[in-house]
C-alpha cells in the first residue's frame, strides 16, 4: 500500500464516522428528549448553567455507564463475531431500560439505524442481527447497533465511542435549545466547553468492567417515567 | 460464610417443607390466620447488622403453586468494613407460584463497603413482587452520617423462563460521585425501586392505583412504568425510610391479600 492510499483509507474512515454520528441521520433522534423535556416543565433545566449541568450529568453518569459502555461491548463482541453475547447483550439492555418511552426510542432508533446500514453495507453479519430481530431473538436497541456498525466499518473503538458520545451531546443541546429555550450561541457554547469531558468519560468507557453496565440514574428513570403523563408533550420520550 | 435457606412445600396451603440457617440467622413462621394460603415467614437477626468480612448467601425456593412472603425484622444495617461485606440472593418461584419480599431500608453507615447480587429465576405463570429500599446513613446521629458509607453496589436481574426480564445495578460510591447532580439523587437522600409481575394480561388498574396512593405523599419523587404488559417497575425518591417502607409495605400487602383471596385453603 502506499502513503497515498492509507492517507485515502485513514479519511474514508472519518468520513465514516462523521456519517453515522451525524446528528441529522434519519433515525428519529430529534423526536426523543429522554428525560429532558419533563426536567424542562418542572422548570429544572431552565437556562444556560442548568442546561449544562444537565448535559454534563448525562454524560458523566448516564452514557458513560449505559448507553456507551453499551456500544463498546457491542463493537468487541462483533470483533470477536461472538453472536451468542451480542444476544445477551441486547436482551440485558431491554432489561435495564425500565422507563417505557426510554426503552421503545432506543428500539427504534435502533432499527432504523440497522435499516439504513443493512441497505448501504449489505455486509452478511449485519444480514444476520436483521434476521435475529425478525426472529424476535433480539430488539436491536440503538447503541448496540450502532457498536455493531462501528466494529464492521472498521472504525477506531475510541473514536466510536467518542463520537457516540458527541453524537450525544448534540442532540440534548439541540432539544435544549427550542425547549428552554436557549440561543443558537449559548448551545454551541455548551458543546464546546464539554468537549474534555467527552475525552475524559471516552476514556472512563474504554476501562469500565462489565459489572458496571447499566448503574441506574434513579431521578433520571422517575423523570423518564413521569413524561408519560405529562400534560402537553412535543417529544416521543 | 452466614447463610440461610428456604424452600416451601405444598399440602392444603403452602408449608414450609425445608429450612437452614446459621448464626445469626433465624427463620420463624408468622401467618397470623392459619387458614391463609400464603406462608408468611420472618427473618430475624441477633447481629446488628453486616460486620466485616461479613458474606451473606441467601437461597429461596418457591415450588409450583406455593406462595411466600419473606418479612424483615428491622433495618439493614451496614458497618464500616475495610475488605466490604457482600450479599448473595439467589431465588427461584416456580409455575403459579407467588413470592413477595419488600424488606425494611438498607442503611449503610460511615466507611460501609458492600456488594450484594440477587437473582430470580421464575416462570411464566410466577408472581413476583421485590422491592429494595436504599437510605444515605444515620442521617440523624448527632455527627450527622449522611452518605458516609464507601461504596454500595446492588445488582439485581430477574430471569423469566431463563431470558432476563429486569436488571437494576444500584452503584453509589458518594465521594467519587456527587448524588445532587441532574438525574441522581437531586434534592433527596433516600432511594427505593420496587417490581412487579403477576400472570394476569394487564396490570395497569395497579398502576393507576399506586399512582393515585404516592401522588398524595409529600418530599417523594416517583415514577413508574411498564416493563411488559403484565409488569412495572416503580421507583421513588424521598427523604425518609420509614415513609418508603410504610408505602412498599402498602402495596406489598395488597398483593399478598389478594394471593389469599385468590386461592381459599377451606
Amino acid at each position: 500500500m502506499t502513503e497515498n492510499s492509507s492517507e485515502i483509507t485513514k479519511l474514508s474512515s472519518l468520513i465514516e464516522i462523521l456519517h453515522i454520528a451525524d446528528p441529522t441521520l434519519p433515525i428519529g433522534g430529534f423526536s426523543h428528549s429522554n428525560g429532558l423535556e419533563t426536567y424542562v416543565q418542572q422548570n429544572l433545566v431552565k437556562d444556560v448553567t442548568t442546561t449544562q449541568e444537565f448535559v454534563e450529568s448525562m454524560i458523566r453518569n448516564n452514557y458513560t455507564y449505559n448507553d456507551g459502555l453499551a456500544v463498546r461491548l457491542a463493537y468487541e463482541f462483533t470483533l470477536d463475531n461472538n453472536i451468542e453475547a451480542l444476544l445477551k447483550l441486547d436482551i440485558e439492555t431491554q432489561a435495564l431500560k425500565a422507563p417505557f418511552e426510554i426503552r421503545h426510542g432506543s428500539q427504534k432508533l435502533g432499527t432504523r439505524l440497522l435499516k439504513i446500514y443493512g441497505k448501504l453495507l449489505n455486509n452478511p453479519f449485519l444480514n444476520n442481527i436483521n434476521k435475529y430481530i425478525s426472529e424476535k431473538k433480539m430488539v436491536g436497541h440503538y447503541a448496540i447497533i450502532y457498536g455493531i456498525v462501528t466494529a464492521l466499518l472498521k472504525i477506531d473503538k475510541e473514536k466510536a465511542i467518542c463520537a457516540f458520545l458527541y453524537n450525544a451531546t448534540v442532540a440534548m443541546v439541540t432539544n435544549a435549545v427550542k425547549l428552554v429555550p436557549l440561543g443558537q450561541t449559548d448551545g454551541q457554547q455548551i458543546i464546546y466547553d464539554v468537549q474534555q469531558l467527552i475525552e475524559d468519560q471516552t476514556l472512563e468507557i474504554m476501562k469500565l468492567e462489565r459489572d458496571m453496565y447499566g448503574v441506574c440514574n434513579t431521578a433520571l428513570d422517575i423523570k423518564c417515567m413521569q413524561h408519560e403523563h405529562l400534560y402537553s408533550r412535543l417529544y416521543m420520550s | 460464610m452466614e447463610r440461610y435457606s428456604l424452600k416451601t412445600g405444598l399440602r392444603e396451603q403452602t408449608i414450609l417443607k425445608d429450612v437452614y440457617f446459621t448464626s445469626p440467622f433465624n427463620l420463624v413462621e408468622v401467618r397470623e390466620n392459619k387458614k391463609n394460603h400464603l406462608l408468611e415467614m420472618m427473618l430475624m437477626s441477633s447481629s446488628p447488622g453486616l460486620l466485616n468480612n461479613d458474606f451473606y448467601d441467601i437461597t429461596i425456593e418457591v415450588i409450583d403453586g406455593s406462595a411466600l412472603n419473606l418479612q424483615t425484622q428491622s433495618y439493614q444495617r451496614i458497618y464500616v468494613s475495610e475488605n466490604g461485606t457482600q450479599q448473595n440472593m439467589t431465588i427461584s418461584v416456580g409455575e403459579n407460584a407467588y413470592f413477595s419480599h419488600a424488606p425494611h431500608p438498607t442503611v449503610p453507615h460511615k466507611g460501609a463497603n458492600y456488594k450484594a447480587r440477587n437473582t430470580f429465576h421464575i416462570k411464566g405463570s410466577s408472581t413476583l413482587l421485590w422491592g429494595e429500599i436504599l437510605t444515605c446513613g444515620r442521617k440523624y446521629v448527632a455527627e450527622g452520617e449522611e452518605f458516609q458509607f464507601k461504596k454500595h453496589h446492588t445488582i439485581t436481574e430477574i430471569f423469566q423462563d431463563d431470558v432476563m426480564i429486569f436488571k437494576d445495578n444500584l452503584y453509589l460510591v458518594p465521594e467519587e460521585i456527587n448524588l445532587k447532580q441532574f438525574g441522581l439523587y437531586e434534592e433527596y437522600t433516600h432511594q427505593g425501586s420496587l417490581f412487579f409481575i403477576a400472570p394476569e394480561r394487564d396490570i395497569t388498574e395497579r398502576m393507576e392505583r399506586i399512582s393515585e396512593m404516592f401522588s398524595k405523599e409529600e418530599d417523594i419523587s416517583f415514577g413508574i412504568s411498564k416493563i411488559m404488559d403484565n409488569a412495572y417497575a416503580l421507583r421513588v425518591l424521598g427523604n425518609e425510610g420509614q415513609q418508603l417502607f410504610k408505602l412498599f409495605s402498602e402495596i406489598r400487602i395488597q398483593e399478598d391479600n389478594l394471593i389469599n383471596q385468590k386461592i381459599n385453603v377451606n
